[in-house]
């Protein structure tokens, strides 16, 4: 029922929608312009990327989202990611959503980590990343100016060995286009 | 019933809304119990770890009434 595309130029349009919404970018580290040629230029930064991989979520045939890896480190094995869910009525899949990905990236990837930044007043996801296994590893302090305000930046980790040993979610396993 | 109660209250009184004595199966998850869609998230991932069980598997669930089925019938 839940696919993970492989991001494509014709998605572009749709992502770009998403992306400047402003339920979405709220908690976002940085807000982007609605401009299509820049995203088609960050389109082509990223296909070329080896350390960034996006996937679009796909629910019963609708797409409703982004899901990212960025930063991987191959040398260290972990990597950072991200994601957001563009439509609405489908957001109260963030629970689960990133369960799949944790199960297809920790056992097709090699990293033993994932970290994860959330900005300063995102308590729900921070509260969905505890419950998913993570530990809190400290907050840099006014760490993103956004809109004339500092924000505080909530730094977390969910090591490959405490999602296997939290032995729950491991049913989500989703289709991932390579 | 009384463990999806406790849970939906802890989910409502961290986000600072009162309490409910009971649920019905007939109650809307966002226009009754006012569960947002990260809150609903939240529940997901809550039931998933006390019950086992995808409540999402087969689509998405409005009322208290389609948790209930799912819980039973898993």
């Amino acid at each position: 029922m839940i696919r993970f595309i492989k991001l494509r130029e014709e998605h572009l349009e749709q992502v770009l929608e998403w992306r400047t919404q402003e339920d979405v970018t709220r908690f976002m580290n940085t807000d982007i312009e609605k401009d299509m040629n820049k995203q088609k230029e960050w389109f082509k930064r990223i296909s070329h990327s080896e350390t960034n991989a996006y996937w679009i979520i796909e629910i019963k045939g609708q797409l409703v989202g982004v899901i990212c890896l960025n930063g991987m480190d191959h040398v260290n094995k972990r990597t950072s990611w991200g994601f957001y869910i563009g439509e609405e009525k489908y957001r109260l899949y963030g629970g689960i959503i990133p369960p799949y990905f944790y199960n297809y990236v920790f056992s097709t990837y090699g990293f033993h980590k994932i970290t994860a930044e959330v900005m300063e007043g995102n308590d729900n996801v921070i509260k969905l990343n505890l419950l998913h296994g993570y530990r809190m590893v400290g907050v840099y302090k006014e760490h993103i100016f956004k809109n004339g305000s500092c924000y505080d930046l909530h730094l977390l980790e969910l090591l490959k060995e405490d999602w296997i040993k939290l032995n729950k979610f491991q049913k989500y396993n989703g289709v991932f286009e390579q | 019933m009384e463990k999806l109660l406790a849970i939906i209250n802890e989910i409502r009184e961290e986000a600072g809304n009162s309490t409910i004595e009971t649920l019905a199966s007939s109650m809307d998850l966002r226009e009754d119990l006012h569960l947002d869609s990260l809150m609903l998230a939240e529940l997901t991932v809550r039931l998933e770890d006390e019950f086992d069980v995808d409540i999402f598997e087969d689509g998405i669930v409005q009322t208290i009434g389609e948790i209930i089925v799912k819980l039973e019938g898993k």
